[in-house]
């Protein structure tokens, strides 16, 4: 009982992780048809900006709060100058073109930090653990899990219920029509892009603690992020969510359970789903 | 000179270059046999990304289980590089056959994501079942074979191995692509929606490049194994897959020697740049960004074009 409690708790926290990646993922692709494969690129840059903050600062809240700022600076141009341009050309061309930064990045970062592991300290205040109806878990993870819940929350909030969120909406729904009716597409394109990539570098920093920073961090979490897009469904939120959250136990449950397959799990859950529901699960089947 | 006359001059030519390669020394002669066996492998990458219009990102498993079935053939039960070689492109066949089957009912990003998850699956297959496969470790100790009583342990003679290898590879694909079937592949890259209005199965001719795709890989992956001796799991892992991707768009998608260019490239860079600064994959990440904002049809797809504007029609 309290092995598979433990588990869990592992498992949310590894879905909020996924869900900070794969929502951005899911929405740039449904406003813009954009693949993005530099996504992880951020995940990583954003961790490594936080180990810089935090160098600096001595504040992981420090961190935190800024880690997001530089990489969506570096995202920002990278839409603006690059993406942009192919636009008009289809999605090979992109996913080629976000291939290719996926190089670049890393070895900036193994040119700045260097190649070994490095670690983002827990503040006090999180490093530990309680003791949850006899169960005992650590506080980061706890954290972790209601952190990933407020963002999921906000976001939905901004989606729904916000002017902004509405044209995002009317954008994914269909961006000619959207147009149209005076919306000002291309900026909300490189809002919805900056959205991604800051999320993508919140989650980074987050996953700091407990995954480790090192160059390769981005394509080990780039994988697992788009697996969850593909069987959420491409441009759902509500699939990003859901399917974070389900591959997260997945991946973790299996890895306890039958660790000798623990990379097949999820790969042979995408497949599964796939074969049976081409969309993926609340896919608008458009991909 | 008419166009057959060019063609036979060009062979020639090519054949000739082939031929003068073990003259330039060791290190030359092994660079040259390996940027061939990726040259192949990438040029049947192209069946799928150039002529059909499908980016798989899983091309390294049919490279990879070839390369494997040959060694663990010789290895385990001593048998003959040669049927190890047949053996391993029959194993890819088929492999691509099934993993073909089900990739191909979608397309886009979960194509993408479908024959990179199966070419993932392979490699822990590879990595797990280590009494067969040597697991991490990879396999060693396959005896490369013979031919006419000369072992293919000299450098010269594995070079022209593969170098017959690939002319015949090369011979067969501008074959195919001049043929009907390649004219169907081009037709679905095109415009899929009107092959299946003009009554054209486009879902089994999807497979069938697909099938031979695999096939092809499967030369390259038993030509690399006769290269080597040796396989491990690395050869089955995504980022093969990737390299090929970028060999492709670099040399040309969609032109059939192209690949073959953007292998030579592709090694260069790796050589000649790994050697001055351990950051050499920035400058292949730079150069294919370069390459796909400013010369999507690769450096092959370029000069052809410009050879084409040139001649007055």
């Amino acid at each position: 009982m309290e092995f598979i409690a433990t588990q869990l708790v592992n498992g949310l926290a590894y879905g909020v992780l996924l869900f900070l990646m794969s929502a951005g993922l899911s929405l740039i692709f449904g406003l813009m048809n954009v693949v993005n494969v530099a996504h992880g690129s951020f995940f990583m840059l954003g961790a490594f900006f936080a180990l810089a903050i935090q160098k600096w600062t001595g504040s992981f809240w420090a961190a935190l709060a800024l880690s997001w700022i530089p990489a969506v600076a570096v995202g920002v141009v990278m839409e603006r100058v690059f993406i942009r341009k192919l636009y008009t050309r289809g999605h090979l061309d992109q996913v080629l073109l976000t291939f290719g930064f996926t190089f670049v990045f890393v070895d900036l970062v193994r040119m700045v930090w260097g190649a070994d592991i490095r670690e983002l300290a827990i503040p006090d205040v999180l490093s530990g653990v309680v003791e949850v109806g006899g169960v005992i878990v650590p506080k980061y993870r706890l954290f972790l899990i209601a952190f990933g819940g407020l963002v999921g929350l906000l976001l939905w909030l901004f989606l729904e219920r916000s002017r902004v969120g509405a044209m995002v909406r009317a954008g994914v729904d269909d961006a000619f029509t959207a147009t149209g009716i005076g919306i000002n597409v291309p900026l909300l394109f490189a809002s919805v892009f900056a959205l991604g990539v800051g999320l993508a570098a919140i989650g980074g920093t987050v996953a700091g603690p407990i995954l480790g920073l090192y160059p390769g961090m981005d394509i080990e979490i780039l994988i697992p992020a788009f697996i969850v897009v593909v069987i959420g469904g491409m441009g759902s939120l509500r699939g990003a969510f859901v399917a974070s959250v389900f591959v997260g136990l997945v991946d973790t449950f299996g890895k306890a359970y039958f660790p000798d397959f623990a990379l097949f799990m999820i790969y042979l859950l995408m497949v599964v789903v796939l074969l049976t529901r081409p969309q993926g699960l609340f896919g608008i089947g458009r991909a | 000179m008419d166009d057959r006359a060019k063609r036979i001059a060009g062979w020639v030519a090519l054949i000739v270059a082939l031929a003068l390669v073990p003259l330039t020394g060791s290190y030359a002669t092994s660079l040259a046999s390996e940027v061939l066996v990726f040259a192949i492998f990438a040029m049947s990458l192209d069946l799928i990304i150039g002529y059909t219009g499908l980016l798989s990102f899983g091309h390294a498993a049919f490279f990879g289980v070839s390369a494997y079935t040959m060694v663990i053939l010789g290895v385990h039960l001593g048998w003959s590089g040669w049927i190890g070689f047949a053996a391993g492109i029959a194993v890819s066949a088929a492999l691509a056959a099934a993993i073909g089957f089900f990739s191909i009912r979608v397309s886009g990003i979960p194509f993408l994501m479908l024959t990179m998850a199966f070419a993932q699956l392979l490699m822990s297959v590879s990595i797990k079942w280590r009494s067969v496969t040597g697991g991490t470790d990879g396999l060693s100790g396959f005896k490369r074979p013979t031919l006419f009583g000369w072992s293919l342990d000299d450098r010269a003679l594995q070079f022209y191995v593969i170098a017959v290898g690939f002319l015949l590879v090369l011979w067969f694909l501008r074959r195919l692509i001049a043929s009907p079937l390649g004219s169907i592949f081009i037709g679905i890259r095109e415009n899929e929606q009107r092959m299946r209005a003009a009554g054209y199965p486009v879902q089994r001719f999807k497979l069938v490049s697909f099938t031979i795709a695999g096939a092809l890989a499967g030369v390259g992956g038993g030509l690399y194994a006769m290269l080597n001796a040796y396989v491990s799991s690395d050869i089955l892992h995504w980022s093969l897959s990737g390299d090929a991707i970028i060999m492709v768009i670099l040399g040309g998608a969609g032109t059939v020697i192209g690949p073959a260019i953007g292998a030579a490239m592709f090694l260069l860079i790796k050589n000649v740049v790994s050697s001055r600064t351990d950051y050499w994959l920035l400058w292949v990440g730079v150069i294919f960004i370069a390459c796909v904002m400013f010369l999507p049809q690769g450096v092959w797809g370029w000069v052809r074009a410009r050879l084409k504007a040139r001649k007055p029609s």
